[in-house]
């Protein structure tokens, strides 16, 4: 068999209307090359080669691992949800403090109702003493002589100069705490004569009375009408009773017990700074009485409260 | 800029001037070609690309008996690779006109033109492997042998595609001058180029 010849040289083993397309179509010469066009192969030549042949490659060799991840890594146990949600502040009236960061209070006076939800914390800082809260719901009170924390709900971690301790719910702490009052400290009872006989009523207008005059028996008005102050509750009008006491007989008869009782009552009323001052003043002015051992104690035990 | 091409043994077979001297002997008829392997497709970019092959393929196409039918080869593969690309690209409507450069002489008659435009459609419905084969043999003039070695076929087997091939474009182009005939009115013998 021999080998085919192209049509536009056997143009009789054709038709004559194909051969002569097919011809002509081959007949066509090429446009020359462009010499210049070289340096182009060249620059393709020396780019990076793309294989992109190893594209689907790569594609199903990332799914194949991320999908092995997925198998064969242990299930994390589900993460705990934390809530960090900022702590409810609701102050009183007249309460001042400041907040900076939200979880960072400082409670200067007055009194703030704080309720830490689950995840969060708060550190409360008062003149007296420092709080911290994980969760829970407590109140501070911050008065000149001390911080009252109750707690409502959860656990309160106080700390004070004098150690660390947790409050639960329902219960309270006030720091400084009131401190002991030595037992010759507390006043005797002592009963003005010109007014002994009467009795109520009749018997304070009678040492009001008498107060309003000169000598001794002023002087045991004065304590008397005070102590009955005190002990009716009227602890104000008392306390001025001593102090004009002291004020018009500070070397009085009576005046070293009248200092006592005011002491004593200043102490009770938490008005510690007021208290160290007239502690002073009966050490000053009572060197010689054999209470003022006792009230020299009972200062120092005031000071570090006073001042923390 | 000489650029020396080795082997992967480490022998010297081809430099990029010795490449360079075939893209000047046979870049125009190896263009031409290509525009007609794949006609909607830019030859002169496919002839780079052809001859970064080349380049890059030194030692193969030191060692082909006709470097001829070597680079005919790698044009045929080309052609075929970048006609699936248009395909797939023409299925996901990405396809964008692109400039295709002139790759056949200014001085053609306008029967060549015509005539080159009656075949082109002829050869549209023919397979890929008979028309590489058609073009080849009838276009671009190569003999058997180097088409059975461009193609990496047996030589039968390029005979036998060329068989089909004619008897499918002899076909085409008597029903394409019918239908031109019977729309336009003139004799057939007046519309053949």
């Amino acid at each position: 068999m021999s080998e085919p010849r192209p049509w536009r040289e056997a143009p009789a083993d054709v038709p004559a209307e194909v051969a002569r397309v097919v011809a002509l179509a081959a007949s066509v010469p090429p446009t020359p090359i462009d010499r210049a066009a070289w340096d182009d192969v060249l620059a393709r030549a020396a780019a990076p080669r793309h294989d992109w042949r190893l594209v689907p490659a790569f594609v199903l060799s990332v799914l194949a691992g991320v999908a092995l991840v997925l198998v064969v890594r242990p299930t994390p146990a589900p993460a705990p949800v934390v809530a960090h949600a900022a702590p409810v502040i609701t102050p009183a009236p007249g309460a001042s403090f400041s907040q900076e960061p939200a979880e960072r209070i400082a409670l200067r006076s007055g009194r703030l109702s704080v309720a830490v939800p689950t995840g969060g914390a708060v550190n409360v800082v008062t003149p007296h003493l420092e709080l911290d809260v994980q969760r829970g719901r407590f109140l501070a009170d911050v008065t000149e002589s001390g911080t009252l924390v109750s707690v409502e709900e959860g656990e309160v971690v106080v700390r004070t100069p004098e150690g660390t301790r947790v409050l639960r719910a329902g219960e309270s702490a006030l720091w400084p705490p009131t401190p002991d009052i030595p037992q010759a400290l507390l006043g005797q009872p002592a009963e003005a004569p010109s007014c002994a006989a009467a009795q109520g009523d009749a018997k304070l207008d009678c040492l009001s009375r008498e107060a309003s005059r000169n000598g001794l028996d002023a002087q045991a008005a004065l304590y008397e009408l005070g102590t009955l102050q005190l002990g009716a509750g009227d602890r104000r009008a008392a306390e001025r009773t001593f102090r004009a006491s002291l004020e018009r007989f500070p070397r009085g008869v009576l005046h070293p017990e009248v200092r006592l009782s005011l002491l004593v009552e200043l102490v009770r009323a938490r008005r510690f700074a007021e208290a160290i001052a007239v502690a002073r003043d009966f050490e000053a002015a009572c060197a010689d009485d054999p209470r003022a051992s006792d009230v020299a104690a009972l200062r120092r035990a005031l000071e570090p409260r006073h001042a923390p | 800029m000489m650029l020396a091409i080795h082997a992967s043994n480490g022998e010297r077979l081809l430099s990029a001037d010795d490449v360079r001297g075939l893209y000047v002997e046979y870049g125009a008829e190896l263009r031409q070609a290509l525009s007609r392997l794949a006609p909607d497709v830019d030859a002169e970019d496919l002839l780079q690309e052809l001859f970064v092959v080349a380049l890059r393929k030194a030692d193969a196409l030191g060692a082909a008996d006709s470097p001829r039918a070597w680079l005919y080869g790698v044009a045929v593969k080309l052609a075929a690779s970048r006609r699936r690309a248009a395909r797939l690209r023409r299925f996901f409507g990405l396809e964008a006109a692109s400039d295709v450069s002139a790759v056949d002489s200014p001085s053609r008659t306008v029967e060549q033109r015509d005539a080159q435009a009656l075949l082109a459609r002829a050869l549209r419905p023919l397979s890929d492997a008979k028309r590489d084969v058609f073009v080849l043999f009838e276009l671009q003039g190569l003999p058997g042998e180097a088409i059975a070695e461009a193609l990496g076929i047996p030589l039968k087997t390029v005979w036998t595609r060329l068989f089909h091939a004619r008897k499918a474009v002899a076909a085409e182009l008597q029903r394409l001058t019918a239908i031109e005939a019977r729309t336009s009115g003139l004799a057939r013998k007046e519309l053949v180029p």
